[in-house]
């Protein structure tokens, strides 16, 4: 199980490996993947069930929230419907990105068992961790398009703009994910103190309210707040029919890309560690 | 003492399949060298300087400069105290720990039982669990469905077997691990301590698992403070202390010295310098064997003997005893030699065990010298010839009768 391999692409015999990982690691990603999603619900007697019903039961209390209590609307906006798909056009994603970060920081720890008996790169648990924000993000966004056709939107090509978003999402959170998890090894308050870090950065970002709401000189520096960027990347294709901001592509391809190779390097380095604590 | 056959006490046993048979060297399976592997010890200011990089960390030595190898088809015996470095070893052979330095050579599928732990959610059911572990050993779907059955039956679940581990006993958990980690033929085995789980039924069946596996050609390291496990099992063995491998060789003579088996001191009678080390013979000839001893009071020394084997995963057994008999009166040099006519052994390598005793006060032989497996210091008895399908070739003749119905 050495570690330290970030040669981008190297062929090793007759096995390729992209980034140290090869076949047989992606075999084991997809394991972890479905043994993270079983053990999340084991022993419920819905089961599976409530990966769908708990981030739908969010929604919905959100909807009925802000559409019949608080009434929200956008600026010029005529309907309270209007608000709720914008907020849950934001809302979606970030559901999705506190999922993954808070099942990723635990990944390591929490499957002590496995990092103790099995010889494998254990960075394949966080990163299996981080993907497990796929299924919020897929719930939520079967409910935003419900939503939508609901309000009488055409379904549109340009919704298709949010999947390059959608993966330089995964990338992006997968590197703080790794980055995390690494750390909560060894300092364990990490994982306790992630949920207030999250809702800080939740309201400290434009998701519950537009950009404008902000102070003028907030929001010249709010507009590269990574998650801005990330709801803005979902609200253009779904509510404007535009593709996403090419510079807001670019830019959050650089910082995903340089997230992604640093908490893999830095995941590597400390788990030469990780027998001292685990 | 001349004419002393070994007809007078020879008991025979009849195991089948050809005993101490002699193999060309396999290849090796499991190679390490210069293993070492350290623990950084982490406090509150350590913790920084790791997560932060940078900065000189405390370690402890959990391994030190280990050799070792393996070879396909052998199971090497690790001893050791707790704390001795044998789970670590385990665990960097196995590559779930990064070795510190050295480096570590592993040829094949590697089944690591280094604790009972599920290593897993409790939730699961037994099923389900002895699904992942395969699944996560990179087994394929379809060989897992046709394990499941043969490790529920091993194991003994019943009805259990589709109920969470949560309800299980002990010893049930032990069951499934065990099963569940051997399942899978033609591994390499790391074996921590679990030899030593279960009932006396389920150990007997571990045991058997694990020959047929060893026959089957699998490999591997047991690691355990049971002595009597290793010379079940291992032909070699080593000692590890404090991370270091301080003693090595055949497990007999590693486990006596683990004990520390008092020898003895063979002050009035011994077995003179120049005995042999290898006494050699051919099968169904007959054959003298001449053990030169040193007498050196003057009371009744008493001379036995014994031939046994060692066959692995089933450990040491009798083959011939012959019993005590009474030699050298007077003080002095003597060659004791030992006729045995036909010699009842098929071809192989054999342990040769000889002792010198006195009567005690209550009449029981007290030993004065030992040359025995037990002390490490057996003879070996060579018997070359035509190979046979038993061990030992008893005077015995046939007749096939048709019975009268």
């Amino acid at each position: 199980m050495r570690s330290g391999d970030d040669v981008f692409v190297a062929v090793r015999g007759r096995t390729v490996q992209i980034l140290g990982f090869d076949r047989a690691d992606a075999l084991r990603l997809l394991n972890f993947l479905k043994m993270g999603l079983r053990d999340r619900f084991l022993g419920s007697t819905l089961g599976l069930v409530w990966a769908i019903v708990n981030p739908l039961l969010m929604m919905g209390i959100f909807t009925f929230v802000f559409a019949f209590v608080f009434r929200s609307r956008l600026p010029g906006a005529e309907t309270s419907l209007s608000f709720v798909i914008w907020l849950i056009s934001g809302y979606g994603p970030w559901l999705a990105i506190s999922d993954s970060l808070a099942t990723s920081t635990g990944a390591v720890t929490g499957n002590s068992g496995l990092v103790k008996n099995l010889a494998f790169k254990t960075e394949l648990l966080p990163i299996a961790g981080s993907l497990m924000g796929l299924v919020p993000l897929a719930v939520s966004t079967c409910y935003l398009v419900a939503l939508l056709v609901l309000s009488g939107t055409r379904p549109s090509w340009s919704w298709l703009g949010i999947l390059p978003v959608l993966v330089l999402q995964f990338v992006f959170i997968t590197g703080i994910g790794l980055c995390l998890a690494a750390v909560n090894v060894f300092v364990r308050d990490t994982a306790l103190v992630l949920p207030n870090v999250l809702m800080i950065l939740l309201f400290s970002s434009p998701i519950f309210y537009p950009l404008s709401e902000f102070p003028k000189a907030v929001q010249g520096v709010l507009q590269f707040h990574p998650f801005q960027v990330i709801a803005e990347g979902y609200r253009q294709p779904l509510l404007h029919r535009a593709w996403p901001a090419p510079w807001g592509l670019a830019y959050l391809t650089i910082l995903s890309v340089l997230a992604f190779i640093g908490g893999l390097v830095f995941f590597r380095k400390l788990k030469g560690y990780f027998d001292a604590r685990i | 003492m001349p004419g002393s056959s070994w007809a007078g006490g020879l008991f025979a046993t009849a195991v089948p399949g050809a005993a101490g048979e002699e193999k060309p060297a396999a290849r090796p399976v499991i190679e390490c060298r210069d293993l070492s592997k350290t623990f950084v010890v982490l406090d509150g200011q350590s913790i920084w300087r790791v997560i932060l990089g940078g900065g000189c960390l405390n370690g402890f030595p959990a391994l030190r400069d280990v050799t070792l190898q393996v070879r396909q088809g052998e199971f090497l015996g690790v001893l050791g105290r707790n704390g001795a470095g044998k789970s670590t070893l385990l665990r960097t052979l196995g590559g779930v720990y990064a070795p510190t330095s050295g480096t570590v050579r592993v040829a094949g599928p590697v089944s690591g039982i280094y604790e009972l732990g599920m290593a897993g959610n409790e939730l699961l059911t037994g099923h389900d669990f002895a699904r992942r572990w395969l699944s996560l050993h990179g087994t394929g779907r379809r060989q897992i469905g046709g394990l499941l059955g043969e490790i529920a039956e091993f194991a003994e679940l019943r009805d259990y077997f589709n109920n969470p581990i949560y309800t299980y006993s002990a010893g049930m958990k032990a069951r499934l691990f065990f099963s569940v980690a051997t399942s899978l033929p033609g591994q390499i085995y790391l074996i921590d301590e679990v030899l030593s789980v279960g009932d006396e039924h389920f150990q007997t069946k571990c045991w058997r698992r694990l020959r047929e596996r060893l026959s089957a050609g699998a490999s591997g390291i047991l690691a355990t403070h049971d002595w009597a496990a290793v010379l079940k099992l291992c032909r070699e063995a080593c000692v590890l202390e404090r991370g270091r491998i301080v003693d090595r060789g055949s497990s007999s003579g590693v486990v006596q010295r683990y004990l520390g088996l008092p020898q003895p001191r063979g002050d009035s009678a011994a077995f003179a310098p120049h005995l042999p080390s290898v006494y050699c013979a051919l099968t169904e000839e007959d054959t003298t064997l001449s053990i030169p001893i040193d007498v050196r009071v003057a009371s009744v020394i008493w001379f036995g003997c014994s031939v046994e084997s060692f066959r692995q995963g089933i450990g040491w057994s009798h083959l011939l005893q012959v019993e005590p008999r009474p030699i050298a009166p007077t003080p002095g040099l003597y060659d004791v030699e030992m006729t045995i006519s036909s010699l009842p052994l098929s071809p192989g390598e054999y342990s040769l065990n000889l002792f010198l005793s006195a009567r005690g006060p209550e009449g029981t032989l007290v030993p004065l010298d030992v040359r025995s497996w037990t002390y490490g210091n057996d003879l070996t008895l060579s018997v070359a010839g035509k190979p046979r399908e038993s061990v030992t070739i008893l005077p015995l003749r046939w007749r096939g009768r048709r019975a009268l119905s």
